[in-house]
């Protein structure tokens, strides 16, 4: 699935921007640039039945708060802008979907006011005012148009627009004659937007503060979270298993294989308080070097990584996981093996996409060496360049090639890296 | 993006930084100033640079700038092979020239005579024909 992240006129992307969402898509840039716009943007896609009609645009852990905070503010005359636009394009196979929103403002609140939906069935688009909404859709080049009254509270959801569109169009078409064409338009329609709105990106993020360890975990299920509080819950399923499945392997020899590498640790497993495994109180232990000690007696590191590699792994509700600063409290050691587990997962398949906001040059090492030793494919991979221009940002997306060399880099891109390289430079050769 | 390489015997001078007859280089490569332009390294020349040590972390700098670019080095060492066996080789840097040819680049940053002139021998370095930039007279080249 090749999806792409359509924004204008969102925070500090006035222009329109697309970024192609790739296996691994790392999003780099200075404080304020934009990554977490981003992210927001596709996060807020992502849940489902939300997107495009009931989006929301503070779904955890992100806050793009109201349609004042939203909307592009040009400053000067320009001021603030009057609508915005979120939407994707999804290529699956033979299947392409495009679907792309416009907000505007309604009492301090973003709310949509046209949606654009072209797929292989044809070409729908919805026109909200007030109470009324007006579609026009396009099939097999002739255009059709249907305006349905239906309060605002009512537009809840994809479905239920659907439905009453549909309930709409099929009791006009049984008032007249020509039914038959109508009953056409009618599938045409219903086509175009099952296939167009319901499928989006679904998405799951962890937030870059992951929960405390805590020394015991009480039984229970834990829903997900952000933070990470059901992750340890999960690992304790994953090693209750009796006939462990091929994702609970893959959890199990990940986190060996990473804390190995890390120098952080050689296993992780639940220490059940009973014999009643999954009933009973629990404690997370980590082993090093044949010693367990409890997940709260060892660095924060640990419990800050756990949420990242388990959340990569048995993620089964997403298409693709939204990661911030998953380098938090991580020596550059573990960076750079964190970086080459994801190369290594994801050239296995193992886990759904990422998308990356990091300002870890680890992570991105590792992963351009992966490239370069064949691990991944270059075309697996992309940095996605955010540059503050003025009050404005402008993303580049940058490519690799089979040698890990990053490609159509921007000009001053990293100057601040380089004069800090070459000012340490400085102090040697004048020593 | 151009790419060019630079002959080991020019980066004391390119990276030093202080040589204000390369400056236009100088800061092409380093802070991405004005010209877009990528340093192509392989074969034999890498290991020119890894020499010296001093410039080895802007060398990992560079690189995550996009601005050094490393060529298929096997292919690279191959060539260099292949180039010296040339009769009509003037100068003793087949490596250089190997890497030209590997990595389609066409401008050389050097101060080395008899390479300049394998440079631009066609016989060696097929179309488009190589050019030699050596200071900031010669930036068009970087355009």
């Amino acid at each position: 699935m090749e999806v792409t992240l359509i924004t204008e006129r969102i925070r500090s992307f006035d222009k329109r921007t697309e970024i192609d969402i790739k296996p691994i898509t790392f999003l780099v840039g200075e404080n304020s640039s934009g990554k977490s716009t981003l992210l927001s943007a596709l996060n807020a896609l992502g849940e489902p039945a939300g997107f495009p009609f009931n989006t929301n645009f503070n779904r955890a852990p992100f806050n793009l708060g109201t349609f004042s905070t939203i909307a592009t503010d040009s400053g000067g005359r320009a001021g603030r802008a009057s609508s915005f636009i979120l939407g994707f394009s999804l290529i699956s196979g033979k299947r392409k979907n495009r679907v792309v929103a416009t907000y505007v403002n309604s009492d301090g609140y973003p709310m949509v006011s046209s949606v654009h939906v072209i797929n292989n069935s044809g070409s729908a688009k919805f026109d909200i005012v007030k109470n009324q909404l007006k579609v026009t859709f396009v099939v097999s080049d002739s255009q059709h148009a249907v305006v349905v009254g239906m309060p605002r509270r009512e537009m809840t959801s994809s479905s239920a627009i659907i439905n009453r569109l549909l309930q709409k169009m099929m009791s006009d078409s049984k008032s007249k004659k020509g039914r038959r064409r109508d009953d056409h338009a009618i599938g045409s329609l219903f086509q175009i937007l099952t296939n167009g709105l319901n499928q989006y990106p679904r998405t799951s993020s962890l937030a870059p503060i992951r929960t405390k360890p805590k020394r015991t975990y009480e039984p229970g299920v834990k829903p997900y979270s952000a933070e990470g509080e059901h992750i340890p819950f999960r690992i304790a399923r994953t090693f209750a298993e009796e006939t462990p499945q091929e994702q609970d392997i893959a959890l199990m020899e990940a986190l060996s294989e990473f804390g190995k590498s890390a120098g952080m640790f050689d296993g992780i497993s639940p220490r059940f308080l009973g014999s009643a495994k999954l009933a009973n109180p629990f404690q997370l232990m980590v082993n090093t070097a044949g010693k367990k000690a409890v997940l709260t007696d060892v660095g924060y590191g640990v419990s800050q990584v756990l949420p990242v590699i388990v959340e990569s792994i048995t993620n089964k509700d997403s298409d693709y996981l939204l990661l911030q600063q998953p380098e938090v409290h991580l020596h550059p050691k573990a960076q750079a093996a964190l970086g080459m587990l994801f190369a290594k997962l994801t050239a296995e398949q193992l886990i759904h996409p990422l998308i990356i906001e990091t300002h870890s040059d680890y992570i991105i090492d590792r992963v351009r060496l992966a490239v370069s030793q064949g691990v991944l494919r270059p075309e697996q991979v992309t940095i996605v360049f955010l540059e503050k221009v003025g009050r404005f940002s402008q993303a580049h997306q940058l490519s690799l090639d089979d040698r890990g060399n990053i490609l159509n880099t921007p000009l001053r891109y990293r100057e601040f890296f380089m004069r800090e390289q070459l000012q340490l430079l400085q102090r040697t050769v004048n020593v | 993006m151009k790419k060019l390489i630079l002959d080991a015997n020019m980066i004391c001078k390119v990276f030093g930084n202080d040589d204000l007859s390369v400056s236009d280089l100088s800061n092409a490569l380093l802070i991405g100033c004005r010209f877009k332009v990528a340093a192509v390294r392989g074969g034999q020349l890498s290991d020119e640079y890894m020499r010296i040590i001093k410039y080895r972390s802007v060398y990992s700098e560079l690189e995550r700038a996009g601005r050094m670019i490393l060529a298929d080095d096997n292919a690279v060492r191959l060539d260099t092979d292949h180039v010296a066996q040339l009769s009509f080789l003037r100068s003793d840097d087949p490596h250089i020239l190997a890497l030209a040819r590997i990595a389609d680049v066409r401008i050389l940053c050097s101060h080395d005579k008899d390479l300049h002139a394998d440079f631009t021998n066609q016989s060696i370095i097929p179309s488009p024909r190589g050019r030699i930039w050596q200071n900031n007279s010669h930036s068009h080249l970087l355009q």
